[in-house]
């Protein structure tokens, strides 16, 4: 056994300090809107607010987008992924050409819709249904790159031999091998990429034009326009209950891993 | 074979792609048409253009100062946190704590924030932005340290205690050495989520205090792209993928040494 320092008292009460902060400027907000969407009438706000037809459409619709978006940029990523792990032999390559699709991550959101909508107006694609589905698989791609690589990387190259051996066709041994081993990393990049498209709208409203009204955009509106505090404050708690259900599954299943 | 090829140029398409709008953007802001599109010569007036924009300059002041401020006090803060629950050994919980302000979606975030400081009548401007920024760069922060923190064995700690170091000089002069690519990475990311922070910045921030994000946002909103916001745009790509290089690069080389 190795001998432990013990924790300084002083660290002791600095830590506190990062725990009362995040618990005062993100936790006790977190209750204040609570505290908002039940003022007026309590819980039959929740009511009216799910069964609102206006806002319940709203709701269907972000849906959707989300699910076409986590969809589309699933397949767009997946032949990518897939090359990345299992044909790029040379690892230095390897890793320089994951890089490359990392770096634009930093970029800035409103940036990348920005300069997405000068390129989508040049092909007549603004203010479109396609071309707003383009810019959030633009936006979105190396989430969902990201982990599919990292889980085809742990995909145990022998056990592709075996198949081969035993006579699977490459398609079988992708179908029936490499895609169930790695579950957990398609599981990461769909619920990353679901849960942030469910909310988006920098990209909607810049590239969607007259598609571009989503569920982030109405609680924005409610906010800041049309001042309507309990109802957005109604919509975001469901919202946080819905992320923190997914991401609480998400662990539960065992499927998270650290990356 | 020919399934290698073709992957292979799926992939280099697919990089295309994402780096084409970019580039475009680039290329346009030295373009001295009035606005983007067909090639009228080179030139550097829509920087110079910028730089005599009053509110451009100002916001490019107030975000740089916010997210400085915000890097160091979520870096310092976030790097407490990780560096006592990586002693302790107890991360299941803090870990819980600490990733609910990633995941959760930055809009709910936003106006929850906004509601407090509502009722708590906190007038809104720089103090608020930067409290609000600063709220889930600590989170980021104790990601990016942590792991540097566990990966600083105990071993080494005994051989510092042994040959007669306090606990406090352990933390100064071996855990903070060790974890220096942390810090700056931790650095690094705190800066760039606070300087390009829309959603959060528009909610908390008050009259007259504006940050570059906010301006592309309200003038992209009128309609088209122009020039001038093209450069504006460049130098904030710019900036980014500079910093994001710089991560990545220090990520890869950390993995790839291990």
């Amino acid at each position: 056994m190795s001998r432990r320092a013990p924790l300084p008292s002083a660290l002791v009460l600095l830590a506190a300090v990062p725990l009362a902060y995040v618990l005062a400027t993100f936790y006790l907000p977190l209750l204040v809107m609570l505290a908002e969407s039940l003022k007026p009438q309590g819980l039959s706000l929740y009511v009216y607010v799910l069964f609102n037809p206006d806002y319940a459409a709203i709701m269907a619709y972000s849906l959707v987008l989300a699910v076409v978006t986590t969809a589309s940029t699933f397949l767009v990523a997946l032949p990518a992924a897939y090359y990345l792990s299992f044909h790029v032999e040379d690892e230095k390559r390897k890793s320089r050409l994951l890089a490359a699709f990392t770096v634009p991550m930093l970029v800035n959101f409103l940036l990348k819709a920005y300069a997405l909508m000068n390129v989508l107006s040049v092909l007549g694609l603004a203010n479109t249904y396609l071309g707003m589905v383009v810019g959030m698989v633009y936006e979105y791609l190396p989430y969902m790159l990201l982990p599919l690589f990292s889980s085809f990387e742990r995909v145990e190259r022998r056990l592709l031999e075996a198949a081969q051996a035993l006579g699977a066709r490459s398609h079988h041994t992708f179908l029936r091998v490499v895609l169930p081993l790695s579950l957990p990393g398609i599981a990461s990049g769909v619920a990353l990429v679901f849960l942030m498209s469910f909310t988006e709208f920098i990209v909607p409203a810049m590239l969607g034009g007259v598609y571009g009204y989503t569920m982030g955009y109405l609680i924005w509106d409610l906010f800041l326009k049309y001042r309507n505090w309990p109802v957005g404050s109604a919509l975001a708690f469901m919202v946080t209950l819905v992320s923190l259900a997914i991401v609480y599954f998400y662990t539960r299943w065992g499927l998270g891993y650290e990356a | 074979m020919r399934l290698s090829a073709l992957l292979r140029g799926y992939t280099i398409a697919l990089l295309v792609f994402l780096y084409v709008p970019l580039a475009y953007v680039v290329v346009q802001s030295f373009n001295s048409s009035r606005y983007p599109g067909t090639w009228e010569g080179f030139t550097l007036a829509w920087y110079a253009k910028l730089l005599v924009d009053a509110e451009v300059v100002r916001a490019a002041v107030n975000g740089l100062s916010v997210a400085l401020a915000s890097s160091a006090f979520s870096t310092l803060l976030g790097g407490v946190a990780a560096y006592y629950f990586a002693k302790k050994h107890r991360l299941g919980i803090a870990d819980s704590f600490f990733y609910v302000p990633i995941v959760l979606p930055e809009i709910v975030e936003a106006v929850s924030l906004l509601m407090l400081y509502h009722y708590a009548g906190v007038e809104l401007g720089f103090w608020t932005v930067l409290v609000g920024h600063t709220a889930y760069n600590i989170s980021y922060a104790y990601v990016a340290l942590k792991p540097q923190f566990l990966a600083t064995s105990d071993n080494i700690e005994a051989a510092a205690l042994t040959l007669g170091a306090k606990p406090f000089d352990v933390f100064v002069r071996v855990y903070f050495p060790l974890a220096v690519p942390g810090v700056v990475s931790s650095l690094l990311i705190t800066f760039s989520m606070s300087f390009d922070d829309f959603i959060k910045t528009a909610f908390t921030t008050g009259p007259g205090f504006k940050t570059l994000p906010l301006v592309i946002w309200a003038r992209a909103a009128r309609g088209r792209a122009t020039q001038d916001l093209n450069a504006l745009a460049t130098v904030m790509i710019v900036i980014s993928l500079a910093a994001s290089y710089v991560y990545t690069k220090q990520v890869f080389s950390r993995s790839s040494r291990r």
